[in-house]
């Protein structure tokens, strides 16, 4: 990286500690650092909704499957809106005039302390390690493609986060991902404006979509309803709506950015804002990944983009296959590229003939071989292997001009931070509201709580740092932690539908509910191969039809509330 | 600007009328750019 992208980066990272420090008003007191005395403007509480959900991950992961897959995954975002209208009606008036400060301090006033005590423990034990990972995935990326010290990669993402969050509370995280938002989607235009600027000098933009379409690249709708299909209309639509209630309804790290708004109205403008923008948002994320595609068939990159176990390959005793494998590699791309360039040209005339088939082999060998490529480095390395996360840093260090370098390393960095930032606030505000403040010392001043808030996001902080550091290490414990969520974050969905829903539940029955929910979901992930969007859909409706079963069995609401 | 209930459901509306237009647009694309 040159000294003009390490300027851009650094002076990146001291205006969001500076300004988010500088933006933190009225936080003397808990209610003013923990929901900014619930006083912000729609727009900002919506632009900082939109930032925690964009986290690195999304944005390096989401590129690299535009590369491989083309634009697909954006049907997993297709029952969002739905979900924001839903929510917008049920939960951020219940929420917001109950007057509470998390989602399950909610749950006792309408149910009992034991379901609020399981649900708050399961969302900071969830989330303590998400934040973890959140911090450890683009680490480990960035340090490879990079060549930087994984250590420092780690704390040069936590670090400033925990700072301004510490300091400047809800305030410091709305006001810098207001900003982090900015810059990310000033990252992504910058790399859609290089990639379409590097497209062979006689293609056109939409040539360049007619050959990525011809390899399926642009077809982003999959009608097939098979409950085993990752991402289908159906599981986008159904599983995605289950799975957007649950994350914006019951999850404190989203929950908590509406009850910062100045009013319901407000609360609810912040939710239109992802049911309108989020959709076209990813789908520009996954057209640059398919612009990468594009650009990557004329431009020769790696054979395997994840250069981390190359060269203990290339140097071992697998070394020799490694090497026909580059050489097949070689002349597999100069076939597509010339197949890709003849049906380009063909393209443009406006009569394609054979030129598409040649060009869809082409492709099939292409991937061929690099699939044989991986199953060799996982072999070898004797541990999984993928590449997908790395095509897009590497197209970003390697392609990018000077000081966009730099910009979009800043938009990695801010869609880590703002998403960090967000739940190390959520995860200490759930810590003192639903642990301290009511199992450990209810009655104090509100200048303790807010000390204790404070130390509690440090807290959180230098954990997950410290976790983040060791979670690359164990390698596959990050694909655990991802997964983990989706055991009971449908079943957690139920429990509010429960409360909200039908005022015959009680206490019981949803904390019952809520177990026997989550023990369907874990024996569905353990004995059939329904895919995870489904088990959101699982989980909530286990947990509605148990726990109102079991309420009415127990007497309903009158004998959970006696 | 009040909240009043036609308003809301007039955003709802909106809400929906913009995403069945999107996932129609990324259709058309798909099979346009595919052929």
């Amino acid at each position: 990286m040159s000294v003009v992208d390490w300027i851009v980066v650094g002076a990146y990272l001291v205006w969001v500690v500076v300004d988010g420090i500088r933006m933190s008003k009225r936080t003397q007191e808990v209610e003013g650092y923990l929901l900014a005395s619930r006083s912000l403007p729609w727009w900002a509480v919506g632009l900082s909704v939109m930032a925690t959900q964009l986290s690195a991950i999304t944005m390096v992961s989401t590129t690299g499957q535009g590369y491989a897959d083309g634009m697909r995954f954006v049907q997993f975002y297709f029952g969002l809106p739905i979900a924001m209208i839903i929510l917008s009606v049920t939960v951020v008036p219940f929420f917001w005039r109950a007057k509470v400060y998390t989602a399950y301090e909610y749950l006792e006033q309408r149910f009992d302390l034991k379901t609020r005590t399981l649900t708050a423990f399961l969302f900071l034990l969830s989330r303590g390690l998400s934040c973890s990972v959140i911090i450890a995935a683009p680490s480990v990326i960035l340090s490879i493609v990079l060549g930087w010290n994984l250590t420092f990669t780690v704390l040069a993402i936590g670090l400033p986060t925990v700072v301004y969050t510490m300091i400047g509370g809800v305030q410091a995280v709305t006001w810098t991902d207001v900003k982090q938002m900015v810059v990310i989607v000033a990252g992504i235009l910058a790399a859609v404006v290089v990639l379409i600027l590097g497209l062979p000098d006689d293609m056109t933009f939409g040539t360049a979509l007619h050959v990525a379409g011809a390899v399926g690249r642009m077809q982003a709708l999959d009608f097939n309803f098979d409950l085993t299909q990752k991402y289908t209309l159906w599981s986008g639509l159904i599983g995605g709506m289950f799975l957007a209630l649950s994350y914006f309804g019951c999850d404190q790290s989203q929950v908590q950015r509406y009850l910062t708004a100045k009013s319901v109205a407000a609360g609810r403008q912040s939710l239109y804002m992802s049911a309108y923008f989020k959709i076209p948002l990813q789908a520009l994320i996954l057209l640059t990944g398919v612009l990468m595609f594009v650009f990557f068939l004329f431009q020769k990159g790696p054979m395997l983009f994840n250069n981390a176990p190359l060269d203990a390959v290339k140097n071992g005793t697998h070394a020799a296959e490694y090497q026909v494998l580059e050489q097949e590699y070689n002349a597999a791309f100069e076939t597509r590229k010339q197949a890709a360039a003849a049906l380009a040209k063909e393209q443009e005339a406006g009569a394609v003939g054979e030129t598409r088939q040649a060009f869809v082999a082409a492709d099939t060998a292409v991937k061929d071989v690099r699939s044989r490529a991986r199953t060799l480095v996982a072999n070898a390395s004797g541990a999984a292997y993928d590449d997908v996360n790395y095509v897009f840093p590497t197209f970003v260090i390697e392609y990018m001009p000077i000081g966009l370098v730099g910009l979009l390393i800043a938009a990695i960095f801010a869609a880590a931070m703002s998403s960090i930032a967000a739940e190390l606030n959520s995860l200490a505000t759930a810590t003192v509201i639903d642990v301290y403040k009511r199992h450990m010392m209810p009655v104090a001043d509100d200048a303790h709580y807010l000390k204790v808030s404070r130390w509690a996001t440090a807290l959180w902080g230098v954990l997950a740092c410290v976790a983040a550091v060791y979670a690359v290490q164990l390698g596959s414990l990050i694909e655990v932690v991802n997964t983990f969520g989706s055991y009971f974050y449908g079943s957690i969905l139920g429990v509010f539908i429960l409360a909200i829903g039908t005022r015959r539940a009680n206490g019981h029955g949803a904390f019952i509910g809520l177990i026997v929910g989550m023990v369907v979901v874990w024996a569905a992930v353990t004995y059939t191969k329904v895919a995870f969007l489904w088990l959101n859909v699982l989980g909530a409706v286990v947990v509605a039809v148990i726990g109102l079963a079991v309420s009415l069995a127990t007497g309903g609401a009158q004998r959970s509330r006696s | 600007v009040a909240e009043t209930p036609e308003r809301l459901s007039r955003t709802f509306i909106g809400i929906v009328f913009v995403e069945v237009l999107t996932i129609v647009a990324l259709y058309v694309a798909g099979k346009y750019f595919a052929s």
